[in-house]
């Protein structure tokens, strides 16, 4: 098996990186979130990509 | 025109403080890259995959860059165009179901300034994502697979633009008539799919369809130059955006309460 | 006159919510808009700010031809909102920038009417986090900035507590020397508190319109109290009318300030009554408002 060139591949583990922290940071600073934090937590972390996506979607609170 | 600066200006610090700015562009930027990126390594993905007998020679012939670059425009065809009116649908919504609006309505502010500035702002973020996305994508094609000509990635990447801007007029005007952020996605995204079949099923008569327009941005990648009827399609894509504009202009001046 | 209403109506499917109603307004007067809930005083007033359209009628202010007088009119909600994630200065910026306040003189008109509503000390808090009554002295800033010629209040103080009541009371009471209000209230003792005018409103019809002042003179029935300890059967029948509580006290019903009370005395004495008690006893400004109610 070829070598994975990792000058390629980590650009995207770093934009994966920076969408998780953003999600995390703005969810623990929300005053209220749509629906349990340690929910939407869970949601952030396990599903890649589309969880932190889909707490940005919908997890805020919008008063 | 102050008004609408203001009002615009007030959309764009939004979506910094609530991350748009930020999630968008990355989320649009992950999706891009990963086609280049996963078609380079297919080879050894499908050798990892396992249940392949042994000894199997596996032929997966290069593409060529500007087949990697029309293939990630189809990528952002189907999750893009969802992440787009996901990312829109309640910014007239919200404000109007909490009532900011109203403090908004009280002062001297007209419909079209309303109306204009979310557009705007939901717009720029968007282009500014795409273009980041797409202009990443490029440089991943370029290092991956082969020179590809930027006079084309700029001609694909404008024409693609004005399917995104169709998108959030769309989407504009459903948040005007509908009061709710899911029913607005719904319609919105109902719409630009049953027109995306209709141009399907009946091709000759839909040629001016703005669906048509992410054929016209894959196809100037992969001929070279602009398809017949590319002029008609971007035409009617720019009036029926604006005219979009202008029923969401006159339905939110016949709300009756703000 | 500042404000002239004509013949305003507003009706939605079911039921007319504002009934053909006329009133005006002088510069410098202070109004409250009175009535029970779902009388229309909300209605009313988002006519007024032009955030809801008239079925019919004409809102002029001064003599202009009814056009876009929303710059000249501030306008504080119920529930006031937000952007939460605004902080109240960059609020306040936006709002003034809307009402198109000269750049000049924005920085130092927003500092005096945070230092007016006392909000200066939260003035780069997100607004996310204000209370109630921080929310309603920013929902009162935003609509003073401008220096509006009317100022326009839809319940200002029916959602505060006491402290937060008072704080806003306080405010009115300056605003009325220099502005022209209309409050809306559910409340009589608060129209009582901050103004001397009243217009009551009841399923969204003018009931009465004028000064608080005339609203007690006008409606009141004095009458007086008078006990002696004989008894009063048939003492003053003949001078007006009698309503017996027992034999020794009675209330004589006297319906116009013309009447002489000293009258009564006069026959006490004459009868040889032994007088225990004598009161004036005049409605309160409550049961002249209970009175045109019920009309």
């Amino acid at each position: 098996m070829t070598e994975i060139n990792w000058a390629i591949i980590t650009p995207l583990i770093i934009l994966q990186a920076i969408l998780i922290i953003m999600a995390l940071v703005n969810c623990i600073k929300q005053e209220k979130t749509n629906g349990p934090k340690w929910m939407w937590f869970l949601i952030i972390i396990c599903i890649s990509i589309f969880g932190p996506i889909l707490y940005f979607i919908l997890g805020q609170k919008k008063e | 025109m102050k008004n609408y600066l203001t009002l615009l200006q007030k959309e764009l610090t939004e979506s910094f403080r609530n991350g748009k700015w930020i999630w968008l562009p990355i989320a649009f930027m992950i999706i891009g890259i990963t086609q280049p990126i996963t078609t380079y390594y297919m080879p050894q993905i499908l050798e990892n995959a396992g249940n392949i007998p042994e000894g199997t020679v596996i032929e997966i012939p290069t593409p060529s860059g500007v087949e990697v670059l029309a293939s990630t425009l189809s990528q952002y065809g189907m999750i893009g165009s969802l992440l787009f009116v996901l990312s829109a649908m309640g910014v007239i919504d919200n404000e109007r179901q909490n009532g900011a609006l109203t403090l908004v309505m009280v002062r001297p502010v007209t419909a079209i300034q309303y109306i204009a500035s979310k557009w705007t702002g939901q717009v720029l973020i968007a282009l500014t994502s795409f273009l980041l996305s797409y202009g990443l994508t490029f440089y991943y094609t370029n290092l991956l697979f082969e020179q590809v000509k930027w006079e084309l990635v700029i001609t694909s990447f404008l024409i693609y633009s004005l399917w995104i801007i169709f998108i959030f007029s769309v989407t504009i005007l459903a948040g005007t008539f509908i009061k709710s952020a899911s029913g607005i996605s719904a319609v919105s995204i109902s719409f630009v799919g049953g027109l995306s079949v209709i141009s399907n099923l009946f091709t000759k008569f839909t040629t001016w369809s703005p669906t048509n327009l992410r054929t016209h941005a894959s196809a100037i990648l992969m001929e070279g130059k602009l398809m017949e009827n590319s002029i008609t399609v971007i035409m009617t894509t720019i009036g029926l955006s604006l005219l979009l504009l202008l029923i969401a202009t006159f339905q939110f001046r016949r709300l009756e309460q703000y | 006159m500042l404000v002239n209403i004509n013949q305003l109506t507003k009706s939605y499917k079911q039921h007319q919510a504002v009934k053909n109603i006329s009133f005006q307004i002088q510069k410098g007067e202070c109004v409250a808009l009175l009535g029970p809930n779902g009388a229309g005083k909300t209605t009313t007033l988002q006519m007024l700010a032009g955030l809801l359209t008239p079925t019919s009628g004409i809102i002029q202010l001064t003599d202009e031809a009814p056009k876009d007088f929303r710059k000249r009119i501030g306008f504080l909600p119920q529930h006031p909102t937000f952007f939460s994630w605004m902080t109240a200065k960059e609020f306040l910026q936006f709002a003034g920038k809307l009402s198109h306040i000269p750049k000049s003189k924005l920085a130092n008109k927003i500092t005096e009417t945070l230092e007016f509503v006392s909000l200066t000390h939260v003035q780069n808090k997100r607004i996310g986090g204000f209370s109630g009554g921080m929310k309603q002295r920013l929902g009162l800033a935003q609509a003073l900035l401008h220096e509006p010629d009317l100022l326009i209040l839809d319940e200002p103080v029916s959602a505060l507590d006491p402290n937060g009541r008072r704080d806003v009371l306080e405010i009115l009471d300056m605003l009325k020397e220099k502005m022209t209000i209309l409050f809306s209230t559910h409340v009589l003792h608060d129209a009582e508190q901050v103004c001397d005018s009243v217009i009551i409103l009841k399923d969204g019809e003018i009931k009465w319109n004028g000064s608080l002042e005339s609203l007690k003179s006008s409606h009141t029935t004095s009458a007086i109290q008078i006990k002696t300890l004989e008894s009063l059967e048939n003492v003053f029948d003949d001078l007006a009318e009698v309503d017996y509580k027992d034999a020794n006290t009675v209330t004589v019903s006297v319906n116009t300030t013309a009447f002489d009370t000293n009258l009564l005395l006069q026959r006490l004495i004459e009868k040889n009554r032994t007088l225990v008690h004598f009161e004036r006893l005049q409605d309160s400004l409550e049961d002249a408002y209970m009175k045109v109610m019920n009309q």
